[in-house]
């Protein structure tokens, strides 16, 4: 353990870096509080103190368990609304009894934030009883023609979609925000460099390789601990930020719906995960703090092929551009796309393109989700990472 | 303790690095004397443990250090050419990180044991950074000793150093040399005059000679000159003759010149010092010298 906080202490626990990455974490926040305050995670935000009030009224009486006072209410209020603004008669002027201030507000906030997603709720488990009927009868169409891969695809849907429902209503779109938030990864990927393109550069530029070459444990164990130090650095950056977004949006929207399923947001209503919002953050967290270990591991051996830092760390930032390009394309259909993506450890920290949709491939007549295949070729990655740590050991004394 | 080098040989493609060096080292300060490029630092990396020869053997105690794996480390200590080791870490701290290397077990009172040899004791809790050039060249030998190494490797070790810091080092060299070799590799032939025990020269990879130091200036007895001489012919005799020291005295110069025959009627011959048996073995023939 010691060994481990001594190597931290030579390029992570440094003054520059830690200053780097208090303030890394004021950006973070301040990101998120200028989308807050532009309207831009929920936009009822940017409006008028009226109609923010109108939206905490109305949201307080239709939140929590879906009932069926909660959704006559809904749709009460929203059949009212629209046929008072229907024929454009309607009064411009502050009005009394009215959520907002203003009847138009008031059809406006309940049309736009209320009814369609209460909508949505109630009518997923049947549109998803549909969509599994449909699939059964896909299923014996491709059994009946030989067609396998599909038939599959239709068994995976069929075993992976079953007895779904919503029983809760809470607007989604922070949970959604936060999902797909990725403003801290990019200063993830700069603290990474920052604190672990110069390991090994680092004991060339001050003449130490010799030394510890020299030395008992200079040689797998020290290895060992420089892979140690970046892959908990960058599990330790994941966890800090991920924390911390969860807390900044915590307090600016609160962290209902939580425990609500993955598919309670619309956007996400085909994905095959079948866990709670709050677990799949989870997942992702875990997904991204893998796919920053690797990366670290990558800058980690580029620092061990370069005799300046200058070099890994240009490196550095050039490969997280180019990985980030590739992760982009996680859930293209086009299978040359998604083996590259596969290939970028960063697609690891896009858990949202790869589980919002059914997104897999084939192997055969094997149907798998494209999680699983990024998962193995992340596998061979690193142990080709690790056979040409032990190559430039060997052979060029790192 | 007794290491043998028996016919080292080491290439690098068809570059011979080292061709057959043979030497037997016993306890006391050896010094490692030859020009850039005569294969130093290769020998030096071989005997370190981190490059393995192209032939021939390395004995400690009469065990093959081949064999030896990685406890061949255990009885080695090496200090790098320009340590400057890491900045941020204070004293303390970069001895603590060397002995979990080194698999040190006491650390604490290693640690101190090796401060206070090299009189750093004081200055445990500075950072590195903030060291001067002689304190960090003194931490250099406190991580070398931190495993009671049986062989101290030094690498142009008083490189960079004050005359004050040059002797101040020279004397901690000299405590260290019972029980225990030290190789000491330089180009400055002062440093290894007054402590070596013996002197090897190394000359493009062959070990060219081995002695005392008196035994090396005896091998070049009679060919040492002393004579004074007027300006122009001081400047006409430097670029013919290999001198190794021109003094000057008022209007003419005292050249010190190393010749195997009498350069000028007037000549003398004189004792000569280590340094007039580096320039004669090392550089006798550059420079059209004759």
């Amino acid at each position: 353990m010691k060994l481990l906080y001594l190597e931290a202490r030579k390029g992570i626990l440094r003054r520059s870096v830690l200053i780097a990455l208090i303030l890394f974490l004021c950006l973070d926040i301040l990101k998120i509080g200028l989308d807050y305050r532009a309207g831009e995670i929920r936009e009822v935000i940017g409006n008028t103190e009226g109609m923010q009030a109108g939206f905490a009224e109305i949201y307080d009486k239709v939140k929590g368990p879906i009932t069926n006072e909660t959704a006559a209410f809904l749709v009460g209020e929203y059949r009212r609304l629209s046929q008072a603004v229907a024929d454009g008669t309607y009064s411009r002027k502050p009005q009394e009894g009215t959520y907002s201030g203003y009847i138009y507000g008031d059809y406006f906030l309940i049309g736009s934030y209320f009814y369609s997603q209460m909508s949505y709720c109630v009518q997923y488990s049947m549109r998803m009883a549909e969509r599994l009927e449909q699939e059964r009868e896909n299923l014996k169409l491709y059994q009946s023609v030989g067609n396998k891969s599909m038939a599959a695809k239709c068994s995976y849907i069929l075993q992976h979609y079953a007895d779904r429902s919503i029983s809760s209503f809470y607007l989604m779109d922070s949970w959604e925000s936060l999902l797909q938030f990725d403003f801290s990864d990019l200063l993830i990927l700069l603290l990474l460099i920052l604190g672990v393109a110069a390991s090994f550069t680092r004991e060339k530029e001050t003449g130490m390789t010799m030394l510890l070459s020299s030395s008992r444990y200079g040689g797998w164990p020290m290895l060992a601990s420089k892979c140690g130090v970046a892959i908990s650095y960058a599990i330790g950056l994941t966890i800090l930020f991920s924390v911390l977004n969860l807390t900044v949006y915590g307090v600016l929207f609160g962290l209902q719906g939580w425990d609500c399923p993955l598919y309670a947001i619309e956007a996400c209503q085909d994905t095959p995960f079948g866990g709670t919002v709050g677990q799949f953050y989870l997942l992702s967290c875990g997904m991204k703090a893998m796919g920053f270990s690797i990366l670290s591991l990558l800058l980690l051996l580029m620092s061990a092929c370069f005799r300046r830092t200058l070099y890994p760390c240009i490196l550095g930032v050039g490969a997280g551009a180019g990985a980030s390009y590739l992760a982009g394309w996680a859930a293209s259909p086009v299978w040359w796309k998604g083996v590259l993506a596969a290939v970028s450890p960063l697609t690891l920290t896009r858990a949202w393109n790869l589980w919002s949709c059914l997104c897999g491939d084939w192997i055969g007549n094997i149907y798998f989700p494209r999680i699983t295949l990024v998962l193995l070729i992340q596998l061979v990655l690193v142990v080709g990472m690790l056979w040409a740590f032990k190559f430039l050991l060997v052979h060029a004394g790192v | 303790m007794k290491l043998e080098l028996d016919a080292i040989r080491k290439s690098y493609g068809k570059c011979k690095a080292l061709r057959g060096v043979s030497a037997t080292l016993e306890d006391g300060v050896y010094g490692l004397l030859g020009p850039n490029g005569a294969g130093k630092t290769t020998l030096i990396k071989i005997l370190i443990g981190i490059l393995s020869p192209s032939g021939g053997t390395i004995r400690l105690d009469g065990k093959d250090t081949a064999k030896m794996g990685r406890s061949y480390f255990d009885l080695i200590g090496y200090m790098p050419q320009y340590p400057q080791f890491y900045a941020n870490f204070t004293v303390q701290e970069f001895l603590s990180y060397m002995c979990r290397l080194k698999g040190v077990k006491d650390v604490g009172s290693c640690i101190e044991e090796a401060l206070v040899f090299v009189n750093l004791y004081d200055r445990r809790q500075m950072r590195i950074g903030a060291l001067s050039g002689g304190m960090r060249q003194r931490l250099g030998i406190a991580q070398a000793i931190l495993n009671d190494p049986k062989l101290l490797v030094l690498d142009e070790p008083t490189a960079g150093l004050d005359p004050g810091e040059r002797i101040r080092f020279r004397n901690l060299l000299s405590k260290l040399a019972t029980g225990r070799s030290i190789l000491l590799a330089t180009h400055i032939v002062s440093d290894v005059e007054c402590i070596a025990k013996e002197i090897l020269l190394l000359q493009k990879g062959q070990l060219v000679m081995q002695g005392t130091p008196s035994q090396l200036e005896q091998s070049i007895q009679g060919k040492v000159w002393e004579m004074t001489v007027n300006r122009p012919d001081g400047v006409l005799l430097s670029d013919s003759y290999c001198v190794s020291n021109m003094k000057q005295q008022g209007e003419n110069f005292q050249l010190r010149i190393i010749s195997d025959t009498r350069p000028l009627p007037g000549a003398v011959p004189v004792s000569p010092n280590l340094d007039d048996v580096f320039l004669h073995t090392f550089f006798r023939h550059s420079e059209g010298w004759t």
